[in-house]
């Protein structure tokens, strides 16, 4: 298949099997081999590109998702023999060791310096936080981008024009951009598989053999599932809306705080401009970063097929790990959160093994109405990592209405949410340990 | 353009001459080496940890379209065993898997699709065996012996060391501590994983372009491998995306070089992904260590008796000597009169233990660095009062009893800790948690020892070169996995011909074209290379300088001054370029040489297997940790380092070495372990084993102690190693400070803190 896309400021078109991954495209057909590879599964940000401004990961992209884009990589920062500030700073700060992880960083830095003029050094620390690196520390990494933002607020940046290739009108039918493209795609075979961000499926497709592959249908050019709006029935939130569009959505930071503070959580900056809530919803995982703010917001689901649309809460809709209610034909359409949500404390914390890039041991997500004298009018509490879904409880939310908000009601509470958790030992935790940080978390809200 | 004429000097911050292609993306690595007509090489494992091979099946393999050819050991034409002390290890196995990453046929294809269907398809019949797995198993009495074939069962190095009255000694002490420390595997990370190519040359000669440390001891395991003379083999080693020991001898090298025999003159490209990488790497040696120590009442150290034991997994590798270093290192920095230190490193059915930096030394820093700590509770002394009584100086004898000749400032580390505000000021901070939060402070003090065992002669021969268009060319025979020591020689050449960075040229480790000069590791990259490019480059300076002198009537070499890219007649000021002068020589003497071996103690030499170490780096760090009791994590909220690895050349590349070091240590003493369970790796690849990312590392502050190494270049002695032994220790005192309870196994994770604070509350 033919593919069409401007590769660092060059119209570039290659002829390729649309499931190849970007970063194979780049290293072996394109020969560029600035862009590395250091684990095949988004958790190293070696391979980190800049798409339309936004910083990927080409080891979780396939080649049709290229179709029409903007790509840059390591090797057009440099332009006409001249380095490129943040290349000038990293010699000069002593930000390079052994240089690997090096151009996955620095197009990390890039893209977030685009948006970001005044970066404080945490900020700079969030933004490199997918980029693994085994020699530095980071420190000097960190010395060096302060140090160009700093001489960026200066510069004045000129806007870029570029001329976009050509599109190939139809001949990309796995990136359809309408439900009725989709529709006809779905009929066409009996064991149709879709993914919007890949951050979860390319991580899981690694492990089939080459001739089992799949080849999923790509849900990132829906523009109907990547809006938010307001209408009588609720807030609706696309499904293949990315994290970072719903992190920076002004709706969303206004009434869903709980929301954008698990979605801070998730994964990295490049992960984020990945992965969508639909993809994080369907995926199931009991540690999927949205789905405990989600379960408090009562959120429901908008399923669609061809032939129907159903809506059904969120905690229905996930059965088990791995396992949801869409049935053969239906896609996740979007999740519908109520308008007046009225809560003056909006709480998230994950537990997980370090403090970016992680997977959570245990999370809380909780909603709490209280009067003013401190007495609790309504709570919503939902915990992650600690059974096979979700775990929302009734009882739990129940006991605690009507008392004083204080560390001898979340002391009585405790022992009820011990007994509506069922946590695992895995690789991550052991059960024990979760059980307590299950109880324990409540307690953060006192402070 | 008038501009100062400034060249390259020793003492100044000069940026990586490897950083510019570097942060552009040109520079190639191992990884980036494709071309025309290629074939893909890959590996099936045994994916079981102990059993006899029997039948491998590999006829569907074969009749697969587009795979080349499927090897087995029946195809290797030399000796099917590799090891760098013990030849233990297969390159393919013939008979007895060993662990889960044993190689077991070797694969190549067209394209990475039908390499990958070509592995899967590969099945093969055994007879399982019991696996033994930890220490105890193996030392139990009935235990299987993995290795029957040598002596001493699943013993691969037994070390014992006694000074002075050993044991006994613990009986004449006022006051005696004991306590049992566990570390585990920590697996190296490198963001580059494994890889090579190999092609042949016109003459027959067999090139092994991979990410290897040691390229000139590569070649010494792959010719008998292939059967070949050695001269007939090639390995290049350009700049790793990291290795840290991890490329410390053989990894793809010995299966390319197979690859190649039946490749029928095509290329070969090998290139592991995350998940091999993790399995099939070598791994820094989990331990077991019981120790007591004895002082009198007054803190002053008396005796120190440890057993030390180290799980080396399914081959020797290194472990024999990484042991063996953690055994010279057990008493850390301190002067003991009286010490018993037994050692052992055992066999099990685990992934291979190899080298890592730090060589053996971190683990036993954790176990005597708390010891030290626990005896200064029990004296109710201070702990930085406690180890500046009992630290070693100039003069005095280490813990295995050999006199320290060489520059020793690990007390001046101490005392600078003592004077830091971070320490004055320690008190008050701690008292200004928030809520759910507890603080506490911890420190450390650690030694290294620099260079390979006495026995092992330390050596390198430094090349360098005048070109014909007057550049000056280095030839590094260390290879740089990160650490810019190559970046380093350029900087010593530059400075001593007083040249800037436009004049430089280099030539990376290349057996053909470099010399033999060891391997990249021990902390000796820049000591030993160093020493000896520094009596090259002088030669060549004095050959330039007299070359130049007798084109010019009447003058001498002192009348000549060298400067960027020209000579300078004093006398008249004329500048005469350096190509000009570059004509004066034929070539066959451009190129000038110059030898070092690395000085070795003068007595003492059979006080430990392979010998003492004689110089040694110092440090003590300082670090402030924060608890929160309600989930137990560990924040790590600043960190302060005090090194003595003698005159600083590059205080930039200094500072990666230590803030890099710093970092492996805070992620071996928080989040990293290598999980393996009846020898299945269960953290086997980024998403399990957690690394620190830029969130968890705190601000660092780096303060040198330079105090000169006489025999070092410029004074220096190796920075590579000594601080990775310092956070596991600091932290773990730390955590003691603030709980006033002790956890004695890393990694200290959130989850052994909170159980901690837990079991605190109930008593």
């Amino acid at each position: 298949m033919k593919i069409s896309f401007v590769l660092n400021g060059k119209t570039t078109e290659i002829n390729t099997e649309p499931w190849t991954r970007v970063i194979d495209i780049l290293r072996e057909q394109i020969h560029l081999t600035g862009t590395k590879e250091g684990c095949g599964s988004g958790d190293c940000g070696a391979c980190t590109i800049v798409v339309d401004g936004e910083s990927k990961l080409a080891c979780l992209m396939y080649a049709m998702q290229l179709e029409g884009r903007n790509i840059e990589t390591i090797e057009g920062l440099k332009k006409d023999g001249v380095m490129h500030p943040i290349q000038e700073a990293f010699v000069d700060y002593g930000a390079v060791q052994c240089g690997f992880c090096i151009p996955g960083m620095i197009m990390a830095v890039y893209a977030f310096l685009q948006k970001n003029h005044r970066a404080s050094r945490k900020k700079i620390k969030e933004a490199i936080s997918g980029n693994l690196c085994r020699c530095t520390g980071y420190e000097k990494i960190v010395d060096a981008v302060e140090a160009v933002a700093k001489n960026m607020e200066k510069r004045k940046k000129k806007p870029l024009s570029l001329k976009m290739p050509q599109k190939h009108s139809g001949i990309n039918p796995f990136l359809p951009e309408r439900l009725d493209e989709l529709w006809r795609l779905i009929d066409g075979g009996s064991d149709i598989s879709v993914y919007a961000g890949g951050t979860d499926l390319l991580v899981k497709l690694r492990e089939n053999s080459p001739s089992k592959k799949i080849k999923p249908i790509c849900l990132e050019r829906m523009k109907e599932l990547k809006t938010v709006y307001e209408s009588e029935e609720g807030i609706f939130i696309g499904a293949c809306s990315t994290h970072s569009e719903l992190l920076h959505n002004p709706k969303i930071q206004r009434r869903f705080p709980v929301l954008i503070k698990a979605l801070k959580s998730l994964g990295s900056p490049s992960i984020r401009n990945m992965g969508t809530i639909g993809g994080n919803i369907c995926t199931a995982s009991p540690a999927g970063d949205t789905l405990p703010p989600l379960y408090v917001l009562d959120a429901k689901v908008e399923i669609r097929s061809k032939a129907h649309r159903r809506l059904m809460p969120i905690r229905e809709f996930i059965l088990g790990p791995g396992r949801t209610a869409l049935e053969k034909g239906e896609i996740l359409y979007g999740v519908w959160l109520d308008r007046d949500i009225n809560f003056n404390i909006h709480h998230f914390e994950k537990i997980g093994q370090r403090e970016a890039l992680t997977i959570s041991i245990a999370s809380l997500a909780a909603l709490l109405k209280l009067s003013e004298d401190g007495t609790v009018e309504e709570a919503r509490f939902a915990w992650g990592s600690v059974g096979p879904t979700v775990v929302r409880s009734k009882e739990v939310e129940d006991g605690i209405i009507g008392r004083p908000f204080n560390r001898e009601t979340l002391r009585d509470i405790v022992s009820v949410v011990h007994g509506v958790i069922s946590p695992i030992d895995d690789i991550r935790s052991s059960a024990v340990y979760r059980k307590k940080l299950a109880g324990n978390l409540l307690f953060r809200l006192l402070k | 353009m008038e501009k100062k004429e400034k060249y390259i000097k020793i003492g100044e911050s000069v940026p990586r001459f490897d950083a510019y292609t570097k942060v552009t993306g040109e520079e190639k690595y191992a990884v980036d080496l494709y071309g025309k007509g290629f074939l893909w090489a890959g590996v099936k494992r045994a994916g079981i940890p102990h059993g006899i091979l029997k039948e491998i099946h590999i006829e569907k393999a074969v009749q697969s379209p587009g795979v080349f050819t499927v090897l087995t050991y029946k195809d290797i034409p030399g000796v099917n065993r590799i090891g760098i002390v013990r030849k233990d290890q297969p390159v393919l196995v013939d008979r007895k898997i060993c662990y889960v990453g044993d190689p077991v046929a070797l694969v190549l294809a067209e394209d990475k699709d039908t390499l990958m269907e070509a592995i899967k398809s590969i099945t093969f019949d055994y007879e399982p065996l019991e696996g033994i797995f930890s220490i105890e198993e193996a030392l139990s009495e009935d235990a299987p012996i993995i290795h029957e074939e040598f002596e001493g069962g699943n013993i691969i190095k037994k070390v014992s060391v006694e000074t002075g009255s050993g044991e006994s000694a613990l009986d004449g002490c006022d006051v005696m501590i004991e306590g049992t420390f566990d570390v585990p595997f920590q697996e190296h990370a490198y963001l580059e994983t494994e890889a090579g190519w190999a092609y042949k040359e016109d003459d027959g000669k067999i090139v092994i372009v991979a990410t290897t440390q040691t390229p000139f001891r590569d070649i010494l395991e792959i010719a008998p491998v292939l059967g070949m003379d050695l001269g007939k083999i090639r390995v290049v080693a350009p700049y790793l995306g990291g290795a840290f020991g991890g490329k410390d001898g053989i990894t793809v090298q010995c299966l390319l070089g197979l690859a190649l025999l039946y490749s029928e003159g095509r290329p070969v490209k090998m290139w592991w992904n995350r998940e091999e990488s993790f399995t099939a790497s070598v791994k820094r040696l989990s331990a077991k260590m019981h120790y007591k120590i004895g002082a009198d009442s007054n803190g002053v150290l008396k005796a120190l008796v440890c057993d030390l034991y180290y799980n080396g997994g399914a081959y020797a590798s290194l472990g024999g000597e990484i042991m063996t270093l953690g055994v010279e290192h057990a008493g850390s920095a301190y002067r003991i009169p009286n010490v018993s230190i037994k050692g052992s490193c055992i066999y099990t059915n685990n992934p291979v233990g190899g080298p890592f930096r730090g060589f053996g030394v971190p683990q036993v820093t954790y176990a005597m660095e708390q010891m030290m700590d626990m005896l200064a509770e029990k004296l109710r002394m201070d702990p930085i009062e406690l180890r500046l009584k009992n630290v070693v100086h100039r003069g005095d004898k280490n813990g295995i009893g050999i006199t320290l000749t060489q520059s020793v400032g690990i007390s001046e580390c101490i005392e600078k800790i003592k004077g830091h505000p971070l320490w004055k000021n320690k008190d008050r901070w701690k008292k200004r948690a928030g809520p759910y939060k507890i603080r506490g402070v911890g420190v450390a003090c650690m030694a290294h020892a620099m260079g390979y065992p006495a026995m092992v002669p330390d050596q390198a021969t430094a090349k360098i070169e005048i070109t014909d268009k007057g550049k000056i060319r280095v030839y590094a025979g260390v290879v740089d996995m990160g650490q810019g020591n190559i970046s380093t020689y350029v900087q010593i050449a530059a400075h001593i011909l007083r040249q800037d960075v436009s004049t430089m040229e280099l030539v990376l480790p290349d057996t053909n074209r470099t010399l033999p000069c060891g391997s990249s590791s021990a902390s000796r990259t820049t000591y030993t290379y160093g020493n000896a490019l520094i009596g090259a480059t002088k030669k060549l300076k004095d050959a330039l300088l007299k070359k130049v002198s007798l084109s010019i009537k009447g003058s001498t070499a002192d009348d000549f001054i060298l400067e960027p890219q020209y000579v300078k007649h004093l006398p008249s000021g004329k500048k005469i370029p350096l190509y000009e002068i570059a004509r004066l020589f034929h070539h066959s003497e451009r190129i000038f040489f110059d030898y070092f071996r690395m000085p070795i103690a003068s007595c003492g030499l059979d006080a430990i297997y392979m010998g003492p170490h004689l110089i040694y780096s110092y440090g003590a760090h300082l670090v402030y940790i924060e608890i929160d009791t309600l989930t137990g994590r560990i924040d790590v909220k600043r960190y302060l380092a005090v090194t003595d690895a003698g005159k600083v050349m590059n205080p930039q590349l200094y500072e990666q070495q230590i803030h890099g070091a710093i970092t492996q240590g805070i992620g071996y003493a928080l989040t990293e372990s290598f999980k393996v369970v009846k020898g299945k790796v269960l953290t086997e690849n980024l998403t399990t084993y957690t690394i620190p990312t830029s969130m968890d590392i705190p601000q660092f502050i780096s303060i040198t102690v330079e105090k000169e190494e006489e025999t070092g270049p410029f004074g220096l002695k190796g920075v590579g190693e000594i601080a990775v032994s310092g956070p596991l220790p600091a932290i773990a005192n730390g955590i003691a400070d603030a709980c006033k309870k002790r956890i004695f196994s890393a990694p200290m994770t959130s989850e052994k803190l909170l159980m901690l604070l837990e079991t605190d509350k109930r008593t």
